[in-house]
């Protein structure tokens, strides 16, 4: 008799942090909390799009500080997917020219924040240009490129379940699909400037 | 690309792989060589580039799911109320009616087997036995929780008896095989009977509902659920309600 009880905090973190199970923490955070940040953006002048939009790249944020060390259950998970998504949606706002009234209401508010979310938020917006590169390289590369930095495959691993002849083919195309998306990189100075800043600042 | 390392020599420099003359080579070049630092610089953000799209992806496929089935949900549509007034305790009786009937169908298709025995008790022993080879070595399996070695245990154990046999039944019952549960369970009914005995019989009767629901035998799991419930001094009598009772037979009519 299997026991279907919600996970702790700690566990959540656990699970994002060594990738055991990524897919039940995430989908944890979902049913917890979608509801409570959905209306957090509702009740700023958001629609329902606006939150989902948001709700996904919060969750990046979140997932970013919690495998970086930077969340480490300090505070409730609660509370700092609330911070995030007010850093984002202020953001947001300022994007849209937004009335000044409103700017200013949350201009009060956003020094108050915890300057690791203001770090990453614009971190991840700056590794969405990668990330989108990355979207763009043909589905084998992205494929052995997955299963090796975020699934954490070896390589033998990755032979077998891509049906690759060898090893050493294997490794000549990940070598060559990884050199392809940092020229990509290499090849939008600004982009490598603002993220050689933020490596720096770490 | 530089033409000294290779992309591959670099990722093993980042993951501190790389030959130590090699890596000192390299850390003072690193130093002088603004192409290389930002070879590197490239290297390490396409690798996090990388990760960070494997974590989106598990979070758009998530969140699509999630709206998905929140929106099934939602989708129940609520009538306006229109109707002339009047007839109020007709109405009252109606809802009853109608709640009545909605409970019940909800109960219909709910109730599972699982739905009546999920609280029930874990058999606990009452005291470890200090002696007898291959029993005590079953009830110490047993009290920590490893039915695979009670059920390999229990293929030595030939001989009769009575403890033996219950708990080689209840660690059946562990691992949801109703069918050697109530095998060993009613070979302890049958040797009470000859030889005029009450051995474990009223824990026999309790986990025996069990064992019926897992083999899709409601009629005897009622049975058993009525025998108890009409013999007040049963050990297990407040176990189980006249509510358990209806599940019971309506996993019959289903």
């Amino acid at each position: 008799m299997k026991l279907n009880r919600n996970l702790t905090d700690q566990e959540i973190l656990e699970q994002i942090r060594s990738k055991t199970n990524p897919n039940q923490a995430i989908s944890q955070l979902y049913s917890q909390y979608y509801g409570m940040l959905e209306h957090y953006i509702l009740q700023n002048s958001g629609s329902a799009d606006d939150a989902a939009d948001l709700i996904q790249e919060l969750m990046l944020v979140f997932v970013k500080l919690v495998s970086e060390e930077k969340f480490r259950g300090e505070a409730s998970i609660k509370s700092i997917l609330y911070s995030i998504s007010r850093n984002l949606w202020i953001t947001e706002l300022r994007k849209r020219k937004s009335t000044s009234a409103r700017n200013e209401r949350y201009e009060g508010e956003k020094d108050q924040f915890d300057s690791n979310i203001s770090d990453q938020i614009s971190r991840n917006e700056n590794l969405k240009f990668v990330m989108d590169q990355f979207e763009k390289l043909g589905e084998k590369c992205q494929q052995i490129l997955t299963l090796f930095y975020f699934e954490e495959y070896s390589m033998k691993e990755i032979c077998e379940k891509l049906d690759f002849s060898s090893d050493q083919v294997l490794r000549n195309k990940k070598y060559k699909c990884l050199q392809s998306l940092t020229d990509q990189v290499k090849s939008s100075p600004s982009l490598l400037k603002n993220l050689q800043k933020a490596l720096r600042h770490e | 690309m530089n033409e000294k390392y290779t992309i591959e020599e670099l990722e093993a420099y980042l993951l501190g792989e790389l030959a130590p003359d090699r890596k000192a080579e390299l850390d003072q070049k690193i130093e002088t060589d603004p192409e290389l630092q930002e070879e590197l610089e490239a290297l390490k953000i396409s690798q996090e580039a990388i990760e960070l799209a494997g974590w989106k992806s598990v979070i758009t496929k998530t969140q699509k799911e999630f709206l998905a089935e929140r929106a099934e949900d939602n989708v129940r549509p609520i009538q306006s109320g229109t109707k002339a007034t009047g007839f109020w305790l007709g109405r009252i009786a109606a809802s009853l009616a109608f709640i009545l009937v909605g409970a019940l169908t909800v109960l219909f298709f709910s109730v599972s087997p699982e739905s009546i025995t999920a609280n029930q008790l874990d058999y606990s022993i009452p005291v470890l036995r200090s002696s007898e080879n291959k029993l005590e070595e079953i009830e110490i399996a047993y009290q920590s929780g490893d039915y695979d070695q009670v059920l390999a245990l229990s293929e030595d154990h030939s001989t009769y008896d009575p403890t033996a046999y219950f708990l080689i039944g209840l660690a059946h019952l562990e691992q949801e095989n109703g069918t050697k549960a109530v095998e060993y369970f009613t070979k302890i009914e049958s040797d009470n009977l000859q030889k005029s005995e009450n051995k474990y019989a009223d824990q026999v009767d309790y986990y025996l509902v069990k064992a019926y629901l897992i083999q899709s035998q409601p009629d005897l799991a009622e049975a058993r659920m009525v025998k108890i419930l009409e013999d007040s001094d049963h050990t297990y009598h407040n176990n189980f309600n006249r509510f358990d009772l209806l599940k019971v037979k309506i996993l019959k009519i289903k």
